[in-house]
């Protein structure tokens, strides 16, 4: 396979710090997150199958402090990436370029995600 | 399967139908993904018989299995997007085959499981 002559992406450490380029570069970190997320719900789903002795191993690690930080961060993940997702849609739809409305907007996921994430876990179902 | 090789696994010749497919696949995740944190998570730390008898329900599999081969059918769009900012020639192609393959696995294996457990 011939190399591409095609310059690579610019390496992180060359943006400024700004909360468009922040949230821009969030949005990634997140959609990375969420791989591993999605893995832990499909083998969640995987164990279920195998039976119960293999989903009571799970489940407690699950329940463990470490379970619980990466389900935690996981659905921050989730509302961050959906919410900013939806951000990017409005712009592929060419709404919401200026300045302003890129800064509102971005105020407005951000707060969101922080609120929706609270919300989700001070349900008593999820403290079990 | 040619087609299908050349749109998924090398999108820098296919870079509009890699976009309509990733826009097509989130906002389909938009409404579905909500549905999965607000029904899943009354069952994810619940006891073996009450996620089983949740996840054998027709309605509830087939969206949970809907929900779970889009989500792993965006994430790999993703991954490939971040393989191919920063790697080029045959690692770059290494790595695209190898998250294909396991995400593939993944579907296969969680949506067999969703079907074991519900006929």
């Amino acid at each position: 396979m011939r190399a591409s002559p095609r310059p690579l992406s610019p390496h992180l450490q060359v943006y400024r710090f700004q909360v468009t380029s922040v949230m821009s570069i969030a949005h990634r970190i997140t959609g990375i997150f969420l791989v591993v997320g999605v893995m832990m719900i499909a083998l969640w789903i995987i164990t279920l199958a195998l039976g119960l002795e293999f989903f009571g191993l799970y489940q407690q690690w699950l329940t463990s402090a470490v379970g619980r930080f990466l389900l935690f961060s996981w659905s921050f993940s989730m509302f961050y990436h959906l919410f900013n997702g939806i951000r990017h849609l409005f712009w592929d739809a060419g709404w919401g370029y200026g300045l302003k409305h890129a800064y509102v907007t971005g105020w407005i996921v951000i707060t969101a995600s922080f609120v929706f994430t609270g919300f989700l876990w001070l349900t008593p179902i999820f403290m079990d | 399967m040619k087609e299908l090789e050349n749109i998924y696994l090398d999108h820098g010749r296919n870079g509009s139908k890699h976009w309509i497919a990733q826009r097509l696949s989130a906002i389909l995740l938009t409404p579905l993904s909500l549905w999965l944190i607000a029904d899943g998570s009354n069952y994810i730390y619940k006891e073996y018989s009450t996620a089983v008898q949740w996840i054998s329900k027709p309605f509830i599999a087939t969206l949970l299995g809907a929900t779970l081969t889009l989500f792993l059918f965006h994430s790999y769009l993703g991954i490939v997007v971040i393989v191919e900012d920063y790697s080029r020639g045959l690692l770059r192609h290494i790595l695209i085959r190898t998250t294909a393959s396991i995400f593939l696995l993944t579907a296969i294996a969680s949506i067999g499981s969703i079907v074991m457990l519900s006929f």
